[in-house]
């Protein structure tokens, strides 16, 4: 048995003209299919919609995260696209479908932000 | 970290009129220590994961620090209570917010030392800034 120390830090994400320090992250990827029922009684797959893949990056931001929350309202009211590098994955064509702010009255507050990627690619270097 | 905390609240403690201030580390003899003396030690010390930012790392720091205040034994607890209520309270609850609060007080008679001890704990809480070289 060995014990090796771990040191893993916060990836910094940029997000238009914002980094988060993403501590968490989480890629939701589902696939819708309708079913038309048989005569036999049985159910038969006509159509199949890949939805967007959910990326979630969260993560803490020191102080009140004033510019954080200012820089993300104002984003979320764009209707652009924007291209996320998380670590060696670049998602592209990306909607910012939500963020969120938590103060729980410590010296630092949590921060969420959530979008829909349109595409994934190795990022290139 | 540690003891740039106790030193705070002993200056603290010190610029509020509170004579006879020490820290645990404190190797002086008790006869030495004053008829009535106060000791800062911190019984817990909580470090949380860093907070990245572009130019700066936040360490948010957690600690239980205790504030304790010695009487000889002929001293009644009405006495101690007094000096605790006159001297020391009115600096913790100046520090008293929502991340740095008094939290407990323990009356207990010290026979080691033969005096009876007011300890006061107080859950505090701040943040270590360390400046990122830029890459």
């Amino acid at each position: 048995m060995s014990t090796v120390l771990t040191s893993r830090e916060a990836t910094p994400v940029s997000i238009g003209l914002i980094t988060l320090y993403c501590e968490g992250f989480k890629a939701q990827a589902v696939t819708a299919y309708h079913e038309e029922p048989t005569v036999s009684g049985g159910t038969e797959v006509t159509a199949r919609l890949r939805r967007r893949t959910k990326l979630t990056f969260s993560g803490r931001v020191y102080g009140r995260g004033e510019t954080f929350l200012l820089a993300m309202d104002a984003m979320t009211n764009t209707q652009g696209t924007l291209n996320i590098d998380y670590g060696q994955i670049r998602f592209t064509g990306c909607l910012i479908q939500g963020f969120s702010v938590q103060d729980n009255g410590q010296d630092f507050v949590d921060a969420q932000v959530i979008l829909l990627s349109g595409g994934s690619a190795p990022k290139e270097e | 970290m540690l003891t740039q905390i106790i030193d705070d609240i002993k200056r603290r403690l010190r610029e509020a009129g509170v004579r006879n201030v020490y820290t645990a580390f404190d190797a002086l003899p008790v006869d030495r220590k004053g008829e009535c003396f106060t000791v800062v030690g911190v019984s817990s010390l909580n470090v949380e994961a860093p907070i990245m930012a572009p130019l700066t790392v936040y360490f948010p720091i957690r600690a239980e620090v205790e504030i304790t205040l010695l009487a000889p034994e002929n001293w009644s607890l009405e006495q101690l209570y007094g000096l605790f209520c006159q001297k020391v309270e009115p600096v913790l609850l100046e520090m008293s917010g929502m991340t740095t609060r008094l939290k407990s007080l323990a009356l207990k008679p010290d026979s080691n030392l033969h005096r009876i001890a007011l300890k006061a704990t107080v859950s505090a809480a701040w943040v270590r800034k360390v400046e990122r070289s830029l890459p």
